[in-house]
C-alpha cells in the first residue's frame, strides 16, 4: 500500500499547478492510472480521501481515470494495446516494442477557483 | 467566484523522477552503479549480497543500503562483509529516494563500486518507486512458483534481470525455470535471467560477471 505517497505527490503537482496559475483553491484534480503505473486507482482514490480529510490536500476532489497500455511494435509499426501484460506484436510477433502510454500516473488537468474575478 | 481547468499532462511522479536522474548521474560519476533488489520476503536478497560479497572477497568496494519494516536484523548480517545502514520504514512497505538519501552519509562517504539497495520485501509497491538505482534486479526463489511473472507485471516489466534462487530445493518443489522464464519474458522480453543457490555459492561467480558487465555498460567504463 504505496497509494498515500503517490497521492501525496497527485496534490503537490496540482498544488504546484495552482500557484503557476494564480489560482486560490483546487477544485478538482484529474488524474490518468496508466494499467502498468503499479497503482490501484481504489486506493489512491481512498488514501487521497484521506489526506483531503484530514487538511492535507486543501478541499480538492481527486477523479481518476484509466489508461490502457497501449504500444508500438518496432518491426511492423503497429500500434495497438497491450492485452494481459503480453508484450508481443500481436500483428507480426514480434517482441521489441515501445510502451507509448500506459506506464505512468499523469496529471491530466486541474480545476482551479479563485475568489473574485479571472485567475 | 470563478473556476478554469488547466490542462496539465505531467508524470505526476517527474519531479521525483528527476531527483532520481540527478542521484544516479552523481553515482556514475563516482564509478558507483547502484544496484536495486527486489523481492517478495524472504526470497533471500540478503543472502544473495553475503554470497556476492563472499564471492569478491574484498576485490570490490561494496555497499549496501537496507531497508525493513522493523529491526536491523539485515544490517547485522550485511555489516560482516560491507559497510552497511538499515533503514528501518517503521510499516512503510516501500523504499523512496528521500530515504535512501537520508540514510547514504551513514555508509561513511566512501566511493562504491556497487551501491545495493535492498528494497523492502515486496513485489508490488517497490517496483513503482525510483530509489536512483541504475539496475533493478528482481529475484524469486523457486519456492515462490513460476507462474509468479505474470502476477506481477509491474516488477518483472521493470526489471533488468531476474535472479531465480533457492536452486537446491528445485527437486522438491513444483518450479520450472524454463516455464518462469518464458512468462517473465513476455512481460520483458530482454529479460536476463540467472540463477543461484546463494549459501552453497552456486551461479555466483556468474551474478557477479553479471553485474561487472552492467557496471562497465552502464558507466562506461569509469
Amino acid at each position: 500500500m504505496h497509494e498515500l505517497s503517490l497521492a501525496q505527490a497527485v496534490w503537490e503537482e496540482a498544488d504546484r499547478v495552482r500557484r503557476e496559475h494564480g489560482g486560490d483553491r483546487v477544485v478538482t484534480i484529474r488524474v490518468g492510472v496508466g494499467d502498468l503505473s503499479g497503482v490501484e486507482p481504489d486506493l489512491l482514490q481512498s488514501a487521497f480521501d484521506l489526506l483531503a480529510e484530514t487538511g492535507r490536500a486543501g478541499a480538492a476532489c481527486l477523479e481518476l481515470e484509466r489508461i490502457p497500455l497501449e504500444a508500438r511494435c518496432e518491426a511492423c509499426r503497429a500500434e495497438f494495446s497491450v492485452e494481459r501484460f503480453q508484450f508481443v506484436c500481436p500483428g507480426c510477433g514480434a517482441s521489441r516494442l515501445s510502451v507509448l502510454r500506459g506506464e505512468h500516473l499523469i496529471l491530466l488537468h486541474v480545476t482551479l477557483e479563485r475568489a473574485g474575478g479571472e485567475p | 467566484m470563478s473556476a478554469r481547468t488547466v490542462s496539465v499532462g505531467r508524470d505526476v511522479l517527474a519531479e521525483r523522477r528527476a531527483a532520481a536522474e540527478r542521484f544516479r548521474a552523481a553515482h556514475a560519476r563516482r564509478g558507483t552503479l547502484v544496484v536495486q533488489l527486489i523481492s517478495s520476503p524472504g526470497a533471500g536478497k540478503t543472502a544473495l549480497l553475503e554470497a556476492t560479497a563472499r564471492h569478491w572477497e574484498s576485490s570490490r568496494r561494496l555497499g549496501v543500503l537496507v531497508g525493513d519494516l522493523e529491526t536491523d536484523r539485515d544490517r547485522e548480517r550485511l555489516a560482516r562483509h560491507m559497510p552497511a545502514v538499515q533503514i528501518t520504514t517503521g510499516g512503510a512497505c516501500h523504499l523512496e529516494l528521500p530515504l535512501v538519501e537520508r540514510a547514504l552519509p551513514g555508509l561513511g562517504g566512501r566511493a562504491f563500486e556497487f551501491l545495493f539497495i535492498e528494497d523492502v520485501g515486496n513485489l508490488v509497491c517497490p517496483a513503482a518507486h525510483d530509489v536512483g538505482q541504475h539496475l533493478r534486479a528482481l529475484l524469486l526463489s523457486v519456492t515462490e512458483g513460476d507462474d509468479k511473472p505474470g502476477k506481477y507485471p509491474k516488477a518483472f516489466r521493470s526489471s533488468e534481470v531476474l535472479v531465480v534462487t533457492k536452486l537446491d530445493l528445485l527437486p522438491f518443489v513444483p518450479f520450472s525455470l524454463e516455464a518462469a522464464a518464458a512468462d517473465a519474458r513476455r512481460i520483458r522480453p530482454d529479460l536476463e535471467v540467472l540463477s543461484v543457490n546463494a549459501l552453497a555459492g552456486a551461479g555466483i561467480a556468474a551474478w557477479c560477471a553479471y553485474l561487472d558487465r552492467r557496471r562497465q555498460e552502464i558507466l562506461g567504463g569509469v
